[in-house]
């Protein structure tokens, strides 16, 4: 991340949520690789092991903290991530309170945290302790507003359109793989991620291309980890490849079918890819998560297919693969303009289909989209 | 269990049957009830629950519990993957929780309502304790759930039963050497001026994929100024470097790792002096391990060779380490430090690498094997680095 930009999405921070929400200091936490959140936005920390915490008073230092079991570390650090200090501890409590403190506080300090709720309870208790006076707030929703409405604004949204033109390109490469015959999975992931990170994928000392398959006749509702099984030769196959690019993640999921699959079976396909075309459709600023999933449903039932969806249709995806807001039904948060979105689509036909007809199991299909005004924008488009 | 089914499984049920019944012992000293283990899809730290029931956590975290008397239940955070979940674990009663802390406490609750103590295990990461970990909205739900139940960390007890590997252990891991290998052929293969930190891994990484890895890690050592490994980036290997590599594969749950170094351009008597006692250091190791040392006294015998020489010196921030236990996680005891007082028993498997810093260069030259102690000594299960190539 450069300077600049690291200074832009700081100040708009400390504009538009801590003097919009009167808090004094933020606090930002992870401490999952895959979903380093606030703290990669924030401060570009790929989150390499143990935890991250990005600390935002609102005046003074932004401070990066970060598990440290060997000085040596902190050169990996300086190397990812920007920030105007670097501290390795294991008990950030007393250099938070010395933080606030520095930064002219309130008479009763005000913390917003995001991405508390799964802190290390340690971590947790620590700041408590030794910020005994303030009060703490969960802020997420705040943020994660702040972050979908500046994703234009401070560099993420080309990021994030290079991401889904990798997703693109390695799903093609599965695609190629399938048709001309490679087998077993496990193969066509190694071909779809080498690919990836070819084209500039983030990599880090473990896989960072996310990839979940699933092949079989019928196909099974679930993606798994890419197996070595060889699977039949009449199956279909259907995989679901999620890169990341400077931080910003995008999926892209596709079901492909062997060249001279039965007509029936890629005529269901198709008819599968038009519903789910039409749920992508529904993401516009002002629709809630709720809806969505509503219309999803009867838009499914409609073409003969039941959403074989057993947790969210979708989510939010960029610095995290799965971040607020969900797509799931009774969900009243709204979509906004330049939401980015992943919709996950599983369709299962309803009733088995005409006796003799060829059932394919569940198609899955994943697309990367930002909400629009007049219309959703898919960035992963490919057949 | 049918057909289908053992088809994804890593180890027989019995297998399993065995682990869980040595770890049962194993807490019996904690006097507790039951113990909850906590998986995070960071594989990093999904070992706990992995070990004990064979489940990954490929996406969100999950929850095994195991009363020290009846039948174990895991609790898995994506919904999408009880299917598979119930394939590859041996345990008969699994549940989806999209809302680990909000659902797991009412699942558990009924198992819990004559526990006093309950011991917490797994999700341990780099110096931070099981008991630490437990993320506060879990930890919080756990106690309003049961309020009277006392909570002990038993992170310990369960790692002390995996350090000894059981047969069927010691076979996957020998699978997972020869992978270690597969790595290195490709790193002496791809290695030279010129290639990317980026492209070199991208390569390793694909060999070993390809053979059969699920899943790997790869860090890199190169250049002035470079003492400990990191993960790639985008900077060209150069004349002058030493480049040491770790490469680390995993199948079915199991990691092996070995370290393999070449030099960048020539350098005449520096680099067969380097080279000398890299693997002089590595040869001495493998000699001096054996069942009943302390893992202090294999350092100091390694820290005694490297002192000789005029370029090097063991002394990183005063801690010498020369390897560590490597298996069902990454980095895990018994550690080889000088710190240690641990005591070598046959069974355990370690990455042997000593870590030799140059201070002259600001840099490091490590060589290692993965290595299974035995009866007598050890067993290499990689192919011995033999002599440091110039490329």
């Amino acid at each position: 991340m450069e300077e600049r930009v690291f200074r832009s999405r700081i100040d708009a921070l400390r504009r538009e949520v801590l003097d919009a929400s009167d808090l004094d200091m933020l606090i930002a936490y992870s401490d999952d690789i895959l979903s380093p959140g606030a703290v990669r936005y924030l401060t570009d920390f790929d989150m390499y092991a143990m935890y991250g915490l990005a600390i935002v008073p609102r005046r003074g230092d932004v401070v990066l903290a970060f598990g440290l079991h060997h000085s040596a570390y902190l050169i990996r650090v300086r190397q990812s991530a920007i920030a105007d200090h670097y501290a390795g501890t294991y008990h950030p409590g007393e250099l938070c309170a010395a933080l606030l403190a520095e930064s002219r506080p309130q008479a009763a300090p005000r913390v917003g945290v995001v991405g508390g709720a799964h802190m290390f309870n340690s971590i947790h208790a620590d700041l408590h302790a030794k910020m005994a006076g303030a009060s703490f707030v969960a802020v997420d929703g705040e943020f994660w507003n702040h972050y979908h409405a500046s994703l234009g604004a401070h560099g993420a949204e080309p990021n994030l359109r290079r991401s889904a033109t990798i997703a693109v390109q390695a799903v093609a490469h599965a695609r190629s793989a399938f048709e001309s015959g490679q087998r077993p999975a496990a193969h066509i992931a190694a071909g779809a991620t080498l690919a990836a990170r070819r084209l500039g994928a983030d990599i880090m000392n473990r896989e960072l291309v996310q990839v979940r398959c699933a092949s079989g006749r019928p196909l099974p509702a679930g993606l798994s980890p890419p197996g070595r099984s060889p699977f039949a030769g009449d199956a279909a196959f259907a995989i679901e490849i999620a890169p990341s690019y400077a931080g910003m993640r995008s999926v892209c999921g596709r079901t492909l079918l062997r060249e001279g699959a039965p007509a029936s079976a890629a005529a269901e396909l198709n008819r599968a890819v038009q519903v789910h075309a039409a749920i992508l459709d529904l993401l516009r600023p002002g629709v809630s998560c709720g809806q969505v999933a509503a219309q999803a449903e009867r838009l499914a039932r409609a073409a003969g297919f039941g959403l074989a969806q057993t947790d969210e249709l979708g989510n939010g995806i960029g610095v995290d693969l799965r971040q607020a807001p969900y797509i799931l039904a009774g969900e009243a948060a709204p979509l906004a303009a330049g939401m980015a979105l992943v919709v996950r689509t599983r369709l299962r036909r309803l009733n088995g289909g005409a006796e003799g007809s060829t059932d394919l199991g569940t198609i899955h299909r994943a697309d990367t989209v930002l909400a629009g005004g007049s219309a959703p924008e898919v960035l992963t488009v490919c057949s | 269990m049918n057909a289908a089914v053992s088809a994804v499984r890593p180890f027989p049920d019995a297998e399993y049957e065995a682990r869980l019944a040595r770890v049962r012992q194993a807490l019996e000293p904690l006097a507790i009830d039951a113990v909850l283990v906590l998986g995070m899809r960071n594989w990093y730290r999904d070992h706990a629950i992995r070990y004990l029931c064979g489940y990954d956590s490929p996406a969100s975290p999950s929850l095994l519990f195991i009363p020290l008397k009846g039948d174990p239940l895991l609790i898995i955070g994506d919904g999408y993957d009880l299917e598979r979940a119930r394939a590859v674990s041996w345990v008969s009663e699994v549940h989806a929780a999209r809302d680990l802390a909000g659902q797991a406490p009412a699942l558990l609750r009924p198992r819990l309502s004559s526990a006093r103590r309950l011991g917490v295990a797994g999700g341990e990461c780099m110096g931070f304790t099981a008991m630490e970990v437990l993320p506060r909205d879990l930890l919080e739900a756990m106690r309003q759930a049961a309020p009277a139940l006392e909570l002990i960390d038993a992170g310990g007890a369960l790692q002390s039963v995996r350090m000894i590997r059981s047969p069927a252990e010691i076979e996957m891991l020998r699978q997972a050497g020869k992978l270690a290998d597969v790595g290195a052929r490709a790193y002496f293969a791809t290695a030279r001026a010129g290639v990317s930190e980026r492209d070199l891994w991208s390569e390793i990484w694909y060999a070993m994929q390809s053979a059969g890895a699920d899943d790997l890690h790869i860090s890199f050592c190169r250049g002035p100024g470079s003492f400990w490994p990191h993960p790639p980036a985008d900077d060209v290997l150069a004349g002058g470097d030493i480049v040491s590599v770790e490469l680390s594969p995993r199948i079915n749950g199991y990691f092996s790792q070995a370290n393999r170094m070449c030099f960048v351009g020539g350098n005449g008597r520096e680099w067969a002096d380097l080279a000398r006692l890299s693997l002089g250091a590595l040869e001495l190791a493998k000699s001096l391990l054996k069942p009943g040392m302390k893992a202090k006294d294999v350092v100091a015998g390694v820290s005694a060779l490297v002192a000789q020489s005029p370029l090097a010196t063991m002394d990183m921030g005063g801690v010498h380490r020369i390897g560590h236990g490597c298996g069902i996680a990454l980095d895990e005891g018994p550690f080889l430090t000088s710190a240690s007082a641990a005591e070598l028993r046959p069974g355990m498997t370690m990455a042997l690498h000593p870590m030799i810093y140059l201070p002259y260069r600001h840099s490091l030259v490590m060589v290692g094997d993965y290595v299974r102690i035995s009866e007598t000594g050890v067993e290499v299960l990689t192919e011995p680095q033999t002599a440091v190539p110039v490329v």
